[in-house]
């Protein structure tokens, strides 16, 4: 079992990025309920987390994956690139962006709709910057040096 | 309600630049509201968004308002329009038109018509859902997640 995530984790370099990147990126701050963002793995590493909380973050990051994964298994479908788990306290929105996972943390009564488009345009902008990539790729590769997992 | 600070239920909060004095110690309720203090939540919305109840937000943010932690805004707030005008309809509209052609104002109707609105009194807290479902419909996802980028600065525009 993975010890529990530091409160603050900064393996991927956002400082390293184009100011577009850090836009997208600040737009969740503005929309009501959104509680924080991470970026992780999707097999247990958290990358960058803006999360003031003390919640097991590897365990969130795999829950992504774990339901990207069944979802393709039930359905005989490649694996899913966006997932959206509803728990009483909350909601967790997830996208894939490159070789990361892009996971929005949701209050209850948090404007959701908002909360989905503004991650389907960050994904999309993430997914498509080169120096945002270049600095996920070498965040994966810090916690991940063995993995060829794309 | 108001405290002795009169921080109402639409009071908004932002963390104080000077911080605490001295070493503080917060209960879990504190910190749950400390977390949502971005400078323009309302401590009503911090209520919401908890599920806990405004007063015992405002106690809350009052408490961490006399340790150092909080200060409330003193911009002046504006009066917030509660629906959305013409402009911002024709804005979608001829976005959603560019991509779906002349059906577009069409459906736009109808998803107004599905969320039990009209247009010309159409609630600004409903915006979102109109542009996720208006956006729904566009079957290429290039172009749907491109439309919701437009639309989305449109929306921040209305704030």
């Amino acid at each position: 079992m993975a010890d529990p995530a530091p409160r603050s984790i900064r393996y991927l370099r956002l400082e390293r990025t184009g100011d577009s990147v850090r836009k997208q990126l600040a737009a969740f701050d503005q929309i009501r309920g959104v509680q924080g963002w991470m970026i992780g793995t999707g097999i247990g590493e958290v990358l960058f987390t803006t999360l003031r909380s003390t919640f097991n973050l590897r365990m969130l990051d795999d829950i992504g994956d774990h339901v990207a994964r069944s979802g393709a298994g039930a359905t005989n479908i490649e694996p899913a690139n966006e997932v959206e788990i509803n728990f009483s306290q909350g909601t967790v929105l997830g996208q894939k962006i490159g070789r990361g996972w892009l996971m929005i943390f949701c209050d209850p009564g948090a404007d959701l709709a908002m909360a989905r488009m503004t991650c389907s345009v960050a994904a999309a902008a993430l997914s498509s910057d080169r120096s945002f990539q270049n600095a996920l790729g070498s965040a994966v590769q810090s916690v991940m040096p063995d993995t060829t997992r794309g | 309600m108001a405290t002795d600070l009169s921080i109402t239920s639409q009071t908004v909060l932002r963390i104080s630049s000077e911080g605490a004095a001295g070493e503080v110690h917060l209960s879990p309720e504190a910190w749950r509201v400390l977390t949502q203090v971005n400078g323009s939540r309302s401590t009503d919305e911090i209520a919401t968004n908890l599920g806990i109840d405004p007063a015992s937000v405002a106690k809350t943010a009052e408490e961490l308002v006399r340790l150092g932690l909080l200060a409330i805004d003193a911009k002046p707030t504006t009066p917030i329009r509660t629906t959305v005008d013409g402009v911002f309809f024709e804005n979608i509209e001829k976005e959603f038109v560019r991509v779906v052609g002349p059906i577009g104002p069409i459906l736009i109707e109808e998803e107004i018509a599905n969320l039990d609105e009209s247009r010309e009194k159409f609630p600004r807290d409903k915006v979102s859902s109109l542009v996720e479902r208006v956006s729904a419909q566009i079957p290429d996802e290039k172009k749907r997640v491109n439309f919701q980028r437009i639309i989305l600065q449109a929306i921040q525009g209305l704030r």
